[in-house]
């Protein structure tokens, strides 16, 4: 938590930093094409084992996670993520093409904060991303009022 | 006395004068008084030297007399025991002779002594019969005979025995069952045989009926047990059927939602950046190109509801498309529907109306199903209808505690009988390759399957080319 002030500063005031996971290349090089021309700075991940390393060691401000992914599925790298005290308070948004029922609840169990269907337009992405990102900084905020008007 | 008596009679003789005679005369025994009957003998004799007399024998002939008198008593006896025995045996005779089993009375001799009606039949060669016929009761006599003979010669008082009979008519086989029975005098000493024959052909006839019937019985039960072993056979087919079924409905489920998963995949890079390229993202896009990248555009976006209108199928048969109840108001809901048709509505020059009261009570109900059945009954609408207008509308109907969301078109109508079929999987009324609306015939199918879900219907009232009214009835209270 406290290195995490100075990470912001450091890279990006204005470009939140998104981690892309998914295992389809099209998919994950459009997502990344159309974030970077929203204005958001993008680190990719092709599986679960991937998304665990990239997030300890890039800090992004939230997570795409496509579900099914080799190596290690979205859910159990989401339960890990969760689990861990670095990567804890990063919201992860679950993206998946399977629209069966019980596969967001699932997602959500497994710590997922948002959930979207593919196909996924890219700004409707974008939209999902801005609205999750505002209200992570809105329950930050609340928990710890002094610290947010530093960041902000 | 007796002097007295002998006189009158004497004198009463001689008055008489008639010589000899010969008359009773009852005296009195002087001993005991009883009467005493003598036979009085007088006679006239002339004798020369002592004139006429009379000679009188007396004879004593009370004895006599009553021997006499004693004959004719039993005389008399017999004849009435004679009587009442004639009439014993003619009672006998109609007892035996109204019975219709043949009956003969046989001596200790083996002679026949006597036989009813039945048995003459039987053993009595009739007049004018035959020669055929007279050997058939010939055969009847010699068969008896020797039954009877078997009879008397063993110590059975009893004996039952069965006799191969002709009947004396016909000449056909008659086997009897002789029930025969020993008469004993007091002594012990054989008197008669009484032979009753019973004709067993009646019970040898149902007997064999009834065996016939056993059979018949026998065969049906078997048959029934083979038909019950052969239709649980078949159920236990039917049962796996079922389950082979079930499976493969399962995996055909289970496949359909693979296979749109792989679907949206590429499709989703697809919309993706033809949206970008429409956005600008790699650089201005104009005229003709921006033209062509919205056909290729509206064209992904129909083939993706093509592919969720196959997933929904799908997920409902496979029973995975779960309830989210909430309460909701119809109003807001029907204002996203209209907004996300608005492209649609824009290019279709419709007049498009929205008939929902303001004050409508909220709904409690699975919004996003009630949502998608409006999108489907609105741009079905908008699809069938090329000109005039179209209306949504709300109608609270408090008392059957329902509310009644109606689209009503006037475009090109459903005749009537095929108002049940457009609600079938994969139907649409024009089939043929060219024809001129597009879809997969999936949205009414999928509209009614979720209506039911919601414990409601969908209604159609239609006239062929004067248009539709779909109307979805929820129940305003939710679900039981």
């Amino acid at each position: 938590m406290s290195n995490k002030p100075d990470h912001e500063t450091e890279t990006k005031p204005d470009r939140p930093r998104v981690l892309l996971v998914d295992d389809y290349p099209d998919a994950r090089e459009m997502y990344t094409e159309y974030l970077e021309f929203s204005g958001f700075e993008v680190v990719e991940a092709e599986n679960g084992m991937e998304a665990l390393q990239r997030a300890v060691d890039a800090a992004p401000d939230i997570i795409l996670m496509d579900l099914s992914l080799p190596v290690m599925d979205g859910w159990e790298a989401t339960r890990r993520l969760k689990a861990d005290s670095r990567t804890a308070t990063i919201p992860v948004v679950a993206l998946t093409g399977h629209a069966l029922a019980g596969i967001s609840e699932g997602a959500k169990k497994a710590g997922c904060d948002a959930f979207v269907t593919k196909p996924c337009l890219p700004e409707d992405l974008v939209k999902e991303i801005r609205r999750v990102l505002d209200s992570t900084a809105n329950k930050k905020a609340r928990r710890s009022g002094k610290y947010a008007k530093t960041i902000g | 006395m007796n002097n007295m008596l002998l006189s009158s009679a004497l004198s009463s003789k001689a008055m008489e004068e008639t010589g000899a005679a010969r008359r009773e005369l009852l005296l009195v025994n002087p001993i005991d008084g009883s009467d005493l009957v003598f036979e009085l003998l007088s006679t006239i004799t002339e004798d020369p030297r002592h004139g006429s007399g009379v000679v009188s024998i007396l004879r004593n002939v009370t004895d006599l007399r009553r021997a006499s008198e004693e004959i004719e008593e039993n005389y008399r006896k017999m004849r009435m025991a004679e009587a009442q025995a004639r009439a014993e045996s003619d009672r006998l005779n109609l007892i035996i002779d109204s019975v219709a089993d043949p009956i003969v009375v046989t001596d200790a001799a083996g002679a026949t002594s006597l036989m009813n009606d039945p048995a003459e039949r039987l053993f009595t060669i009739p007049r004018n019969a035959s020669a055929i016929e007279q050997r058939w009761v010939q055969a009847n006599d010699a068969h008896f005979s020797s039954f009877i003979a078997g009879m008397l010669v063993s110590a059975d008082r009893r004996r039952v025995g069965e006799i191969g009979l002709l009947d004396a008519r016909t000449g056909e086989p008659m086997p009897v069952e002789a029930i025969a029975g020993k008469i004993l005098s007091d002594h012990g000493e054989l008197t008669a045989v009484v032979t009753i024959l019973h004709d067993r052909r009646e019970a040898l006839e149902k007997t064999r009926l009834y065996e016939q019937l056993k059979q018949a019985s026998d065969e049906l039960e078997r048959k029934i047990q083979a038909a019950t072993a052969d239709i649980a056979q078949q159920n236990e087919l039917l049962r796996r059927q079922a389950i082979e079924l079930e499976q493969a409905s399962a995996l055909k489920s289970q496949f359909l939602a693979n296979m749109s998963h792989e679907f949206r995949t590429p499709l989703n890079a697809m919309l993706g950046y033809t949206s970008m390229l429409l956005q600008g993202v790699a650089g201005p896009v104009d005229g003709p190109i921006k033209r062509q990248l919205s056909r290729i555009e509206s064209n992904g976006r129909h083939l993706l509801t093509i592919i969720n209108e196959i997933l929904d199928i799908s997920r409902i048969e496979a029973g995975r498309m779960p309830l989210q109840m909430s309460k909701f108001q119809v109003p807001e809901l029907v204002g996203e529907v209209k907004a996300e048709l608005e492209p649609i509505i824009l290019r279709s020059k419709l007049s498009i109306t929205v008939d929902v009261p303001k004050d409508l009570s909220p709904l409690w109900s699975d919004r996003q199903k009630v949502k998608q059945i409006l999108l489907n009954l609105l741009s079905n609408a908008l699809k069938f209808t090329h000109q005039g207008s179209v209306t949504v509308s709300a109608r609270p109907n408090p008392r059957e505690r329902v509310l009644e969301l109606a689209v009503t078109d006037t475009g090109i109508g459903v005749a009537l009988v095929d108002q049940e079929k457009i609600f079938e999987d994969f139907r649409q009324l024009d089939n043929t390759p060219t024809r001129p609306y597009g879809g997969t015939g999936l949205g009414l199918s999928i509209c009614r399957r979720l209506a039911q879900m919601l414990d409601g219907r969908i209604s159609v009232r239609s006239e062929l080319g004067k248009g539709s009214t779909f109307s979805l009835i929820l129940p305003t209270k939710g679900r039981k």
